[in-house]
């Protein structure tokens, strides 16, 4: 063993143990489940497990300035397994804060990140009054939205939908669903500031209650009683981050769009035409995973006449991440790459001709690795499907 | 009062935290202390002496040992007292180890705290009374609970030394999962060859009563003295009759997952779960009674016929039928069919058509005039049975009387047999000539019939009023005038529905008009209708003075009738009949809407609502208003006279009678019953059996939810299917003809429907098995049993089940179909398992590849935080067999070894070296790879390295766990479990066989996973527990146990509620109703006493006043203490 214990050293480890999910790093009993689990592990300097166990002796400071801490897609599919219950992937994201926390480098990309979302509340560096753009083409009807000031519903559109051109598809069909079931619902437009959840990934935490701050003011004045986003990153900041930092309920209902979906479906506000295709259904790991968001997206697939539905092997608790998560697409593409084109492989087993998903990174990564691997299958999002199955079917 | 005080050094243990001597010091100048000594060891010989020595020498008469926890030494140091005379229980111990000086590091602090604990030792010491133990006689036998190796091994060992022992099993063969296994590790030992000799032993040891397919139902008493109720399911075999030969098995047409090969083959309804079962008999599979059998007043068994019919075996569905009903072509026609309302199958979509199915048998096999059950039955009893009246109840009862070996004749008035499906049904619904079969049949077993005539005198029959029969069963209704109570009705062209129905039949000429109202709502109403408007009624209305919702007939009936042309009158009544020179001009009805109050025979009364009334044009009225025969050739006292409700028997001795209306159109099916109930009743007469007999205890009814219907469709196991409709005569065809409306269904159309039938009581009761045992082994009527036992001593040996796999569906099991669990693997590597012993995949190939993954639910919090022990062991033992019987590479994806016992290590470096590859690192998932073989995902963390190993079977060893019931059954015998849910033994080291229930002992996977070996050892020391109890013949009662103060106590009943041991009773005195408590059965936890309200209970040994004082010396403020 090349480094000694030092003091600092041993400090670094009670750190960890004091940090979120950090807690039960002792009782790791080197099974290897969760290296077996990790959708990146195999690229990882140091997997997992022997993460876990160089922190315990004492070599911690390795582990800080390995990139392997940064190629975690924090898909939680290390924590939902691991037989000792330790939330590794939690502790993943505790070793980058601990990394920035004492001035070690951290990859240019996610310093660039910071600079942006603080500087321009959203993480693409647009003007943040272009938030709606994706709207412009939208039918008159379907844009009452923009004018309202207050309304029942809040749609919190998401950084990644307002502003990267391949997915505009999906509030696109969201607000028509929603203008045809007859809901109250306004959006923030420029108003509407990055989530976070970016940066809490990063492990820059302490920059999220700013953000907070505004959005929760803003969506409060709104009026609205229920706060509705078809980005399950954005839903899982929105219905556990800002509780637990806020500590005290926001006062009004956050919905994934795929839960609000299911409820209009199930109140016959939507009528759902056929729509005569097989289709497979990826779980998004901030929606199943870590929100345990399952049967909603499910029940809306099979109200729809017609279809076919048919799930991967690898389906809810143990689906495989899309590759997109963690900000490893800005650490080093080729790793989202490559989980990408293995979970579309999974998906291509069943025969669908169309992978649906809830979620508009999964969506990107996904279509992208269609077009990488030159595979004939649709990608689409529930909301976009909903919105096909009202105008007719396919 | 002089009180000792002694502080145990227990060597550094107690001296190393807590300054001893200075709390001796303090001890000995507590108030009442005449004595404070220390030991090295107190509980040493030299300890206890000076005790004994200061109660001796010094008179000391109360004593607190500050030592240990009482757990380890109260014992002792009560018999230090007890063997100089003082009593035991004048004891009090300070516990200064466990709860102080191993618990705390700080000297001072210690010492102090070890002063007050002494303190309050002797305030408590200072109220302690004389308390004796009581001692109470033994019942001289055992039982064991559970039939696998652990019950087997306790059952022989204690049968062996002398003592009678009950086993309780609750499957049908004793051997539990060790009958299953394959070889046993680490010897390679064939299981079944070293298992079943001891299964054979128990069943052939005079001690060993083998209760098997049984279950504890109730467990009363106490230590010594248990009282138990074991429920003894049916076999439907009985097991001395049975030679095990298995012919029943192959007449049966139904096959099931085998329990035994874990749904790896099938086995039959009658089955025996494996081929050296013991008991070696066999046993029939029944959930409760099917629905549509329990709706039948006659029980007729349609799941039975059904399963012939859906095997086009037309005859045995003939055979079945007419078992139960003799009239089969007539129920299969005009029954009320409460069956297919209750049948399952409408949960899903249409319930079966059984009615249909009925006709169709009936009228195939005569169709085709295949053989029928009509074999004439030899007379062989003396006696003879006349019968009054050719019904359906008359007949029946003639039939099975006649099968019974009974000379049967039966009498008729009438020139034609049949009764009211004679004369009551008409012609369009049951031609004559289809009665006329089932009539033929029943004469060609030998019933005696003789038409045209009538019996005045029944009672004249008898033998003893000078005829010539042993016993008369009147069957011919009763009976009763129905008449509207309105004028009019006496003109011509007035007629009963009843006679009018009657004549026709009867061919007799009857004149009606072209425009006909009928009053009623009953079948008899619409039958007689239709029947009119086959008479040439050119308008036929039907008035009734309810709303249609309420009207008797069947809606179909119903909606036929309006098809064809009758028109229905609803909240209309008959007012008036008009008179026209004594003819019938006209009937004047009245709107009903509203109701009267009830009347005197409980029925609400229509009343025509005034200033409604209208004029019917008609020439002809048929009263229809109630279902009673009105021809009847009796005489009095005959004519009005009943059976009792339950025997049927009337005040002349032999003479039998139906309980009144039996017998009415439409409900032939309840006559057929009241024939069979009229049969058995005269049977015991003529037997001299009391005529009075308890109901049979009824199975449950199978009777599903909707819930239960839908989880079936949703898993698959039922698709809805549309119910098979017969076709129909056309509406044209229909009015101008009496051709029956209903055509029959087609052969394949009857197959088709026959196989909706869900066969929800599982066994159809199709009797090809009774009918194959030439032993007469089979009886399906079996009853169920409640034994009662009394016992001494019980082994609680009820086992372990299998973690379900599922449960991690990570690993693909149930969803892969080569992703198989271990036992699985078991039976398949098995000689006599389901492949014959060949360990192949489910297409048949010989694996390539195979991978054993561990731990799979064991040591993870998520799931069973503890190791099951023996997956580690098994796991190789199986990949040494797969390796032997095949040429795969075997993979062990583990990641820590457990090999403990004798021979284990030695076994993991045999597999080692037989070249099984041990991959460090615990399988993560398991996927579908190239080419549709498996892949197992994993880290090999020896490597670091992530691997993908491809397989073609994977083998999940999963993880013991305490059985579904172990809750229930904890509950029942008293007894607790730990948190992994396994049984809780009295002490993890030194008590691993008992409970803290006295007298109850554990033995094998109830307390924790294990081996065999380890089983058996606690098994034997079980028994030796067992023995040991019953050998001592008595038991001593400790004394601590609570009393009721009778004065105080206001009977709440919350004492007992919360008593978990079932000691405290209410019980009504003299003095009122008050709690009970059985000292026998308190273990003293105080849990009563906390609970009473009126502070009732006092619990010795912890009365109210002696915790007080400790407590008030503990809590003492600091400057009221002693320094």
């Amino acid at each position: 063993m090349a480094d000694r214990l030092t003091g600092s050293e041993q400090d670094l480890f009670a750190a960890v143990l004091g940090l979120r999910g950090g807690e039960r790093i002792s009782a790791c009993y080197q099974c290897g489940t969760c290296s077996g689990s990790c959708p990146t592990a195999a690229i990882m300097e140091y997997n997992p497990r022997r993460i876990l166990h160089m922190l315990r002796l004492g070599l911690g400071e390795r582990v800080l300035k390995s990139q392997a801490i940064w190629l975690c897609t924090a898909c939680y599919s290390c924590t939902a397994r691991c037989p000792r219950e330790i939330k590794i992937s939690d502790a993943m994201l505790s070793l980058r804060r601990l990394t920035i926390d004492r001035g070690l480098d951290l990859p240019a990309n996610l310093a660039t990140m910071r600079d942006t979302v603080t500087h321009h509340h959203n993480i693409s560096g647009d003007d943040n009054a272009s938030r709606l753009i994706w709207s412009d083409n939208l039918e008159e009807g379907a844009l009452a939205f923009r004018q309202k000031r207050r309304a029942e519903v809040a749609f919190y559109v998401g950084c990644v939908a307002s502003f990267y051109p391949m997915v505009y598809g999906i509030p696109q069909a969201m607000v028509q669903v929603m203008d045809r079931a007859g809901v109250d619902f306004a959006a923030l437009g420029g108003e509407e500031w990055c989530c976070g959840y970016p940066l809490y990934t990063a492990g820059m935490e302490g920059l999220l209650a700013e953000l907070m701050a505004h959005n929760v003011a803003r969506v409060q004045e709104m009026g609205a009683k229920t706060l509705v986003t078809t980005c399950p990153s954005c839903y899982y900041t929105w219905s556990h981050l800002y509780p637990e930092l806020e500590s005290k309920p926001l006062g009004f209902e956050v919905l994934h769009a795929s839960q609000f979906l299911a409820r209009l479906v199930g109140d016959s506000a939507v009528k759902l035409g056929s729509f005569e295709q097989t289709v497979t259904y990826h779980d998004p790991c901030d929606l199943g995973r870590k929100s345990g968001i399952f049967d909603a997206p499910r029940q809306v697939i099979e109200a729809m006449p017609g279809i076919e539905f048919r799930e991967m092997d690898a389906h809810r608790e143990n689906a495989l991440c899309c590759g997109g998560g963690g900000d490893v697409q800005m650490v080093d593409e080729r790793v989202t790459e490559t989980v990408a084109s293995r979970r579309l492989g999974q998906a291509q087993q069943t025969g669908a001709r169309v992978i649906l998903s809830a979620c508009q990174q999964c969506k990107r990564t996904l279509m992208a690795a269609t077009r990488r691997d030159k595979v004939r299958m649709r990608v689409m999002d529930l909301s976009e499907l909903v919105l096909r199955a009202m105008e007719g079917g396919a | 009062m002089r009180i000792g005080v002694y502080v145990c050094y227990c060597g550094s243990n107690i001296a190393g935290t807590v300054d001893v001597e200075a709390v001796a010091r303090y001890a000995e100048q507590l108030d009442g202390v005449f004595v404070a000594r220390t030991n090295k060891y107190t509980c040493s010989d030299p300890g206890q002496e000076s005790i004994r020595h200061d109660i001796c020498e010094y008179g000391v008469d109360r004593v607190v040992v500050a030592a240990c926890s009482p757990r380890m030494h109260e014992r002792t140091f009560r018999g230090t007292l007890h063997s100089v005379g003082l009593n035991p229980y004048f004891l009090e111990i300070a516990n200064l180890r466990e709860h102080c000086s191993w618990v705390h590091t700080d000297m001072v602090t210690a010492t102090a705290k070890a002063k007050d604990l002494i303190r309050a030792a002797v305030e408590r010491v200072r109220r302690h009374e004389p308390l004796y133990p009581r001692q109470e006689p033994v019942t001289r036998s055992a039982m064991v609970v559970g039939g696998g190796i652990a019950g087997i091994q306790a059952a022989l060992d204690i049968a062996n030394s002398g003592y009678p022992v009950y086993l309780v099993e609750r499957q049908p063969s004793v051997g539990g999962h060790m009958a299953q296994l394959d070889k046993t590790f680490p010897t390679l030992d064939c299981s079944a060859c070293i298992l079943t000799p001891k299964m054979v032993d128990l069943a052939a040891h005079p001690n060993v009563h083998l209760l098997d397919y049984s279950e504890v139902e109730d467990v009363q008493g106490y230590v010594g003295n248990f009282r138990v109720k074991v429920r003894r399911k049916p076999r439907y075999v009985d097991v001395d009759k049975c030679t095990g030969c298995g012919t029943c098995a192959e007449a049966c047409p139904r096959e099931l997952p085998s329990e035994f090969d874990l749904g790896l083959a099938k086995r039959k309804v009658i089955y025996r779960p494996f081929p050296q079962a013991v008991p070696n008999a066999f046993v029939i599979d029944k959930v409760g009674i099917a629905p549509c059998q329990n709706a039948c007043p006659a029980g007729q068994h349609a799941q039975g016929y059904i399963s012939y019919i859906r095997e086009g075996r037309f005859e045995e569905a003939l055979r079945i039928i007419r078992e139960d009903n003799p009239f089969a072509s007539v129920c299969g026609r005009t029954c009320h069919h409460p069956c297919e309302g209750n049948c399952n199958r409408r949960l899903v979509d249409e319930s079966i058509a059984i009615m249909e199915l009925k006709r169709f048998v009936v009228d195939y096999v005569y169709a085709r005039g295949l053989p029928r059950p009509i074999e004439p039955v030899s007379q062989t009893r003396e006696e003879r049975v006349a019968i009054v009246g050719s019904g359906p109840s008359g007949l029946t009862a003639a039939q099975h009387l006649n099968k019974m070996g009974y000379g049967v004749t039966v009498f008729e008035a009438l020139p034609v047999a049949g009764g009211m499906m004679r004369t009551g049904i008409p012609e369009h619904r049951l031609p004559k000539g289809i009665l006329q079969r089932d009539i033929d049949d029943i004469l060609a077993l030998g019933v005696q019939l003789r038409l045209n005539s009538p019996v005045g005198q029944p009672a004249t029959l008898l033998k003893a009023h000078g005829g010539n029969y042993d016993a008369v069963y009147l069957a011919t209704g009763v009976s009763r005038t129905t008449s509207l109570g309105i004028p009019g009705e006496e003109l011509t062209g007035v007629l009963s529905g009843i006679a009018f129905l009657r004549h026709v039949s009867l061919g007799r000429p009857v004149r009606i008009g072209k425009r006909v109202a009928v009053v009623g709502g009953g079948i008899t109403a619409v039958d007689a209708a239709t029947t009119a408007l086959r008479l040439g009624a050119e308008e036929v209305s039907l008035v009734y003075r309810r709303s249609r919702g309420e009207i008797p007939a069947y809606s179909w009936e119903l909606e036929e009738a309006e098809a064809e042309g009758v028109r229905l009158l609803t909240n209309t009544v008959a007012t008036r009949i008009l008179d026209n020179d004594g003819c019938v001009s006209g009937m004047e009805c009245a709107q009903s809407r509203q109701l009267s109050k009830i009347d005197d025979s409980g029925k609400r009364v229509v009343v025509p609502d005034p200033g409604t009334e209208f004029v019917m044009e008609v020439d002809t009225v048929i009263r229809a208003i109630g279902q009673f025969s009105d021809q009847v050739f009796l005489e009095e006292p005959f004519d009005t006279m009943v059976g009792d409700q339950e025997t049927l028997a009337t005040g002349i001795s032999g003479l039998f009678a139906g309980r009144g209306a039996v017998a009415g159109a439409g409900f032939v099916i309840n006559a057929v019953a009241s024939g069979h109930e009229a049969a058995r009743s005269i049977h015991r007469y003529l037997q001299g059996e009391p005529l009075q007999q308890a109901e049979p205890n009824k199975r449950p009814v199978e009777k599903w939810t909707r819930e239960e219907a839908e989880t079936k469709v949703r898993l698959g196991a039922i698709v809805p299917t549309p119910r098979q409709e017969p076709a129909r005569l056309s509406l044209e065809e229909r009015v101008e003809t009496f051709r029956e409306v209903v055509l029959p269904l087609t052969k394949e159309q009857a197959m088709a429907e026959a196989a909706r039938c869900l066969d929800c009581g599982i066994c159809s009761e199709c009797y090809r098995c009774v009918w194959a045992c030439e032993r007469e082994a089979i009886d399906h009527n079996m009853q169920e049993r409640v034994e009662e036992l009394e016992v001494g001593a019980i082994v609680l040996a009820t086992g372990f089940e299998l973690y379900d796999a599922r449960n991690l569906p990570q690993y693909g099991y149930g969803r892969h179909e080569n992703v198989y669990t271990a036992l699985e693997v078991e039976r398949l590597v098995n000689a006599s398992g389901p492949t014959g012993g060949h360990v192949v995949l489910r297409d048949g190939r010989e694996p390539g590849a195979v991978a054993i993954l561990h731990c799979i639910g064991s040591r993870d919090r998520q799931h069973n935080a503890y190791c099951s022990r023996v997956c580690c062991m098994y796991s190789m033992k199986l990949a040494h067999l797969i390796r032997e019987k095949t040429h795969a590479q075997v993979y062990e994806f583990y990641f820590d070894i457990t090999a403990y016992g004798k021979g284990y290590a030695e076994f993991y470096e045999r597999i080692q070296e037989e070249g099984v590859i041990f991959v460090r690192g615990k399988g993560a998932e398991v996927g579908r790879g190239p080419g549709g073989g498996l892949v197992v995902r994993a880290e090999e963390t020896l490597l670091g390295e992530i691997v993908e190993i491809p397989v073609d079977m994977v083998v999940l060893s999963t993880a013991m766990v305490p059985a579904a019931d172990a809750e229930q059954l904890a509950q029942l015998f008293h007894v607790s479990r730990s948190e992994d849910g396994f049984f809780l033994e009295a002490h993890p080291k030194l008590r691993p066989v008992e409970t803290a229930m006295d007298g109850i002992y554990l033995a094998g996977t109830c307390q924790a996973p294990k081996d065999i070996p380890d089983t058996v050892s606690q098994a034997s020391g079980a028994a030796v527990q067992a023995v040991a109890l019953l050998n001592r013949g008595q038991v001593e009662i400790e004394p601590m146990t609570a009393e009721v103060l009778p004065l105080r106590c206001v009977a709440c009943g919350l004492c007992a509620e919360v008593c978990p041991a079932g000691a405290v009773r209410m019980v009504d005195t003299r003095g009122g109703r008050l709690a009970e408590i059985n000292p026998a059965l308190c273990k003293g936890c105080g849990l009563c006493v906390a609970a009473c309200r009126g502070g009732a209970i006092t619990l010795h040994g912890f009365t109210d006043q002696q915790l007080l004082d400790q407590l008030t010396a503990l809590l003492r403020p600091a400057a009221l203490v002693p320094a």
